[in-house]
């Protein structure tokens, strides 16, 4: 279960995901990001203090918001993971290639 | 010529006639190629004599192989970092060779530092013909169906150095050379094969292939690129046919917005096509897709064999059927090539005797070189490490890669690649090859009947007894797998494979085979991840073998779980 909350603030877009990012929820997240940027927000922040777990599937989508930024040159933040997703990214090479807050 | 005023029949045919021609050059040089053989050699002494080494070694007072043999050693690459740095930095020439660089490739580093090598013009031109020409030859001997185009999974990057030359891959620049045909010829449109920026070229391989229903070969660089394309078509099916139908580009799709503009300014909507493989795709994946989809389809061109074979497997089990031939690709590497393949669907290929003056160190030699042969000395069924001096600078250069002769044709060798030697997978003297690894894992997916995504080893030297581990992803699997079971199926065909293995797993020193079932989409993410940090999408390679720690860390992270939960309940 991945519950996604969105939240508006100005030019900056909240993500805030609540349970688990993994095959049967990225594309959830895939979807929301694609409105995200149709809408055309380029500042967005991933807030992840509720997520308890991120798959294989779920990093891919990740991945595709920071190449999508990165095309447009825009503002990618993923805060707060918990241990288990941080230590994630940080045996994928994740935590070089995004923009963590801790 | 201007061959945009050829149909693509009439280049196609142009190209058997020049491929029929080369075949036929390379059949009057395996007659004699010893020869052929020693003659290069001669050219490259006289050619190089005025070099940095040409005059460490008096290259202008040798007239003979063992006059060559006893003056010159044997080399590795570090005889020669020295000097690939001061042409590359300083801009010296005449150093390894006095022929033109014309490009710096890198080898990917899998096993330590890149490996910087230059390739000539010299180099290039025999690649070249062999490699195009020759190949064009042997495929037109069993295919004659002119009359389609080819879907293109080859993707050109360069960056350049700061002495204009060309820094990256040997196929970039051989597709940059064919460009002004292969625009004709090609279904892939050349935003793809040349992508800009964070173009997303593997939806335009696909989108444009399926549009174009008169297919009849796919080319790769190796079948993994073939098995990901076909595998993204049957995820990805909805959103491409839609595209073919409204004559769009979805526009989640990464591209440059000008790249986007131009390719859009040339596409029509194909409603009659996009309804015809709508009906293909609804009836499901159970049967392979590709014949239907592209009713001339007859054949799948690109490295099939070595780490390859298992995506050669895939694709005939999954995705095509017998009417479609393969052409494996020859051996080649970052520094030279060394064989072209002279039938269809053979695995082994004849040696080239103008590419690169070979000798071979018999693997039972134990390193003696003074054991060293010529082409002509081969024994069929032995193993030989290769040995090879090249046009691009490199004397007496020790490949590591262990090659076993499979037969002659005529008098040329018919080789086939074997493993990188001291790149066996051991945990204790065993013997292990990563063919031995490979064959386990299909065996133990056709055994389970599960769709095998691809596989990783991890030679886990540190447990007690040593072992290996599998981690692999699958695609669809029957309900009610036991992984156990699965891992001491794979095991007991691991032992087969691998005899030395089996004696010491009884003896108590060699451990159980481990198994780890990976999360969905694992192997994508460790491509995605590799092309964000700037390699070519057709040029990385599987990870059969963990070599590094990043490798290890990767994918031992992202082990789904609820297999073992599953297993313990």
């Amino acid at each position: 279960m991945l519950e996604i909350k969105k939240q508006v603030e100005g030019q900056q877009v909240q993500i805030d995901l609540i349970g688990n990012l993994d095959t049967n929820t990225a594309p959830d997240l895939d979807a929301l990001m694609k409105t995200v940027f149709e809408e055309g927000a380029s500042d967005i922040v991933l807030e992840l203090g509720q997520l308890k777990y991120v798959s294989s599937a779920g990093l891919r989508v990740i991945l595709r918001v920071q190449k999508k930024i990165n095309a447009i040159k825009g503002r990618f933040v993923v805060r707060h993971p918990n241990a288990i997703v941080s230590e994630v990214f940080a045996s994928t090479g994740f935590d070089e290639i995004l923009t963590i807050e801790k | 010529m201007d061959l945009s005023t050829l149909s693509v029949e009439e280049i196609n045919k142009l190209s058997a006639q020049q491929g029929a021609k080369a075949l036929q050059k390379l059949r009057e040089e395996s007659l004699d190629p010893m020869t052929i053989n020693e003659q290069l050699l001669m050219t490259l002494l006289r050619d190089n004599a005025d070099t940095e080494i040409g005059r460490k070694y008096d290259f202008a007072s040798i007239h003979s192989i063992a006059e060559y043999q006893k003056r010159v050693p044997v080399s590795t690459y570090d005889d020669y970092a020295d000097y690939v740095y001061r042409m590359l930095y300083n801009d010296e020439t005449n150093l390894m060779t006095a022929y033109d660089v014309q490009l710096y490739t890198s080898t990917n580093g899998t096993m330590g530092n890149p490996k910087i090598v230059p390739m000539t013009d010299k180099a290039i031109a025999v690649q070249n013909f062999y490699n195009a020409q020759v190949h064009s030859g042997v495929i037109n001997e069993g295919v004659t169906d002119y009359s389609g185009h080819f879907l293109s999974l080859l993707e050109c990057r360069f960056i350049e150095t700061k002495g204009g030359k060309n820094f990256g891959h040997l196929s970039s620049i051989m597709l940059q050379d064919s460009a002004p045909i292969m625009q004709h010829i090609t279904s892939t449109p050349m935003e793809a094969l040349f992508p800009q920026g964070d173009t997303n070229a593997r939806y335009l391989q696909a989108r444009f292939g399926l549009a174009t229903a008169d297919i009849t070969s796919i080319n790769c660089s190796f079948l993994s690129i073939a098995v990901e394309l076909l595998r993204y078509i049957e995820t990805e099916w909805e959103m491409l046919v839609d595209d073919i139908e409204h004559g769009t580009i979805n526009e989640d799709i990464r591209m440059p917005e000008e790249v986007r503009e131009k390719l859009l300014e040339r596409i029509e909507p194909m409603p009659e096509r996009a309804k015809e493989l709508r009906e293909i795709f609804q009836q499901g994946f159970d049967e392979p897709f590709a014949p239907k989809v592209w009713k001339k389809l007859r054949l799948i061109c690109g490295v099939g064999t070595g780490p390859f074979e298992i995506y050669d497997s895939k694709l005939k089990e999954r995705f095509v059927n017998d009417q479609v031939h393969f052409f494996y690709a020859g051996i080649s590497s970052t520094e030279a090539m060394f064989s072209v393949p002279v039938s269809l669907d053979s695995k082994d290929s004849a040696l080239v005797p103008n590419s690169v003056f070979y000798e071979f160190l018999p693997m039972d030699a134990n390193g003696d070189f003074s054991q060293v042969v010529t082409m002509d000395k081969v024994e069929v069924g032995k193993e030989y490490e290769i040995i090879m001096t090249s046009p691009s600078g490199l004397y007496r250069y020790r490949m590591g890669d262990c090659i076993r002769i499979m037969g002659m044709y005529n008098k040329l060798p018919l080789i086939r690649m074997q493993y990188r030697i001291g790149n066996m997978v051991e945990i204790i003297d065993d013997h292990t090859t990563e063919d031995m690894l490979t064959a386990a894992v299909v065996d133990t997916a056709k055994k389970f009947h599960f769709d095998l995504v691809d596989f990783t080893v991890y030679a886990d030297r540190d447990a007690m007894p040593p072992r290996y581990v599998y981690l692999l992803e699958m695609g669809d699997h029957p309900d009610g797998l036991k992984l156990e079971e699965m891992r001491q199926y794979l095991d007991e065909r691991l032992c087969t494979y691998s005899p030395d293995l089996k004696e010491y797993q009884e003896k108590g020193i060699g451990g159980q085979t481990g198994l780890h079932i990976l999360q969905e989409e694992t192997y994508l993410l460790y491509k995605d991840i590799m092309v964000m940090k700037g390699r070519s999408f057709s040029q990385v390679k599987p990870v059969h073998i963990i070599r590094n720690n990043f490798q290890y860390r990767f994918f031992f992270s992202l082990i789904d779980r609820a297999w073992e939960e599953a297993d313990d309940e």
